[in-house]
């Protein structure tokens, strides 16, 4: 089980640790769990922070777009390992490509931890008891 | 959308991980406590937490990682956001 935290400003995040093997990264990130997020994304504030050099990292260009309410921003696609530490002291360790976001447009925003990593996972959220947890969910055993 | 394929282990931390994750959950918990008191002291900066206290601030965040650099402050594992003076509220 994956404890998160609410911020001060009532946001529900996960605390977690990047590696961006390819250029030699690796960083602690705070992650918005975001239900309206069809992917985790890493902000640019996070990827200035990490010294992704988008021209200089990624000389193909970027690899497609993502549309949000605030507008549009530019994104690269890198494989990365995500880390967790769970309650029991494990690490849960996603190794899958990471969609990164340029640009300054987002910059107020926090990285995205979306759907495609907590779809598999059973949330209990409750800000007024200051719960928030990610269950891994096996479905064979709950059948 | 289809779900994407997750590659996904569970495995012992090693104690420097979890450390690093242990004082990374401190410095988020430091500015969770001390928000409206570093908001008023950076009003409208960017700070880095780091070690539970702050280390940096700049209203400019590329100048303010630059200044960490500088430092020899390790801003991977700082906790970097921005302390805005205005109640903002987002829709994702």
């Amino acid at each position: 089980m994956i404890r998160g935290y609410f911020g001060s400003d009532g946001w529900p995040y996960l605390l977690g640790i990047v590696s961006l093997p390819r250029l030699s990264i690796r960083a602690s990130v705070v992650f918005l769990v975001d239900t309206g997020a069809d992917v985790t994304a890493l902000a640019p504030r996070d990827s200035l922070r990490m010294g992704v050099d988008f021209e200089r990292h990624f000389p193909t260009g970027p690899s497609g777009v993502l549309e949000g309410i605030g507008g549009s921003a530019q994104t690269y696609s890198e494989e990365a390992q995500i880390q967790f530490l769970s309650e029991d002291g494990d690490l849960e360790t996603f190794a899958r490509p990471l969609t990164l976001l340029a640009g300054t447009h987002f910059m107020a925003m926090p990285s995205l931890l979306g759907r495609d990593l907590f779809d598999n996972y059973r949330i209990s959220y409750c800000r007024q008891l200051d719960e928030l947890t990610l269950e891994s969910f096996d479905l064979e055993e709950s059948e | 959308m289809t779900t994407a394929v997750v590659q996904r282990e569970q495995q012992r931390s090693d104690p420097s991980t979890r450390d690093e994750l242990e004082r990374f959950r401190q410095d988020f918990e430091y500015l969770r406590s001390n928000r409206g008191d570093l908001t008023t002291k950076h009003a409208d900066m960017w700070v880095a937490v780091l070690g539970k206290s702050v280390v940096g601030s700049h209203v400019d965040l590329e100048k303010l990682l630059a200044d960490l650099d500088l430092r020899g402050i390790d801003k991977d594992k700082a906790l970097v956001d921005f302390l805005s003076s205005a109640h903002r509220l987002f829709i994702l």
